[in-house]
């Protein structure tokens, strides 16, 4: 018998002695797979297997606060999307997860849910500055960057859609990281 | 002109997301009112008409987002 605990959503984990692609089933859980992609059961493992959530990677976050304060945000666009016949993505939402992993604690963003069911990070900073990220999934954004004036390189742009990484590294082209990393 | 924003699109400080005024993949355009249309009424009565003749469901926290054209 053993108690698992999943914090990190990637394509695959690792037990001890043991590595095993994961899969999301219709219930939100993971499940397991063997070698010959053979489902085990959960049940019969005893598993407790939980999906990354704001509150258990408190750490990404600047505080306690700051976590709770983007649960609560996310619970509430939840309610009003669905009052709006919609809901939050869950590659989405995945996505955002694994960029606070990547990139933690940045400030404060507000959010919004779009109606495809991304969720939608703001930055503003002063003289109408803003860092706008639409999660999409794959570790893939949509950067919107608004700045008084901006760089003249013609590798900069000011929106596109990018991997983590790249988006960064436009962000600071811009000169605008200040405002994530306050 | 004036466009309806869904409660979800609005930021929590209350500003409207710029999001809200993205063309959709499926839609051949963004869908407006056009405020002065109603001439002779102030801008609160004009809302009201568009109130009453939109034919989106309104919700409670749903705004209204003004935009200036040259």
């Amino acid at each position: 018998m053993c108690s698992l605990e999943v914090f990190n959503l990637k394509k695959e984990f690792f037990l001890p002695n043991v590595s095993l692609p994961v899969e999301r089933s219709s219930d939100g859980l993971l499940n397991l797979f063997d070698s010959s992609h053979s489902s085990i059961a959960l049940s019969s493992i005893d598993e407790t297997v939980k999906k990354p959530t704001i509150e258990n990677m408190i750490h990404y976050f600047p505080s306690q606060n700051v976590a709770n304060l983007y649960a609560e945000r996310i619970e509430t666009l939840k309610e009003l999307a669905r009052d709006d016949g919609y809901d939050l993505h869950e590659s989405s939402y995945d996505n955002y997860i694994e960029f606070f992993e990547e990139y933690p604690r940045l400030a404060h963003a507000d959010l919004v849910l779009l109606d495809n069911g991304n969720l939608r990070a703001v930055w503003k900073g002063e003289n109408d500055a803003e860092i706008g990220l639409q999660f999409l999934q794959d570790s893939r954004v949509q950067y919107v960057l608004f700045k008084e004036s901006g760089p003249k390189s013609a590798a900069s742009k000011p929106y596109g859609r990018s991997g983590f990484e790249e988006t960064m590294n436009q962000i600071k082209k811009f000169d605008l990281d200040n405002i994530m990393f306050k | 002109m004036v466009r309806y924003i869904k409660p979800s699109l609005i930021r929590k400080v209350g500003t409207v997301d710029g999001h809200a005024f993205v063309l959709r993949m499926d839609d051949s355009g963004v869908s407006v009112n056009w405020l002065e249309y109603f001439s002779g009424l102030n801008s609160l009565e004009s809302f009201d008409r568009i109130r009453k003749l939109i034919r989106l469901e309104l919700k409670k926290n749903g705004r209204f987002a003004k935009i200036e054209r040259g």
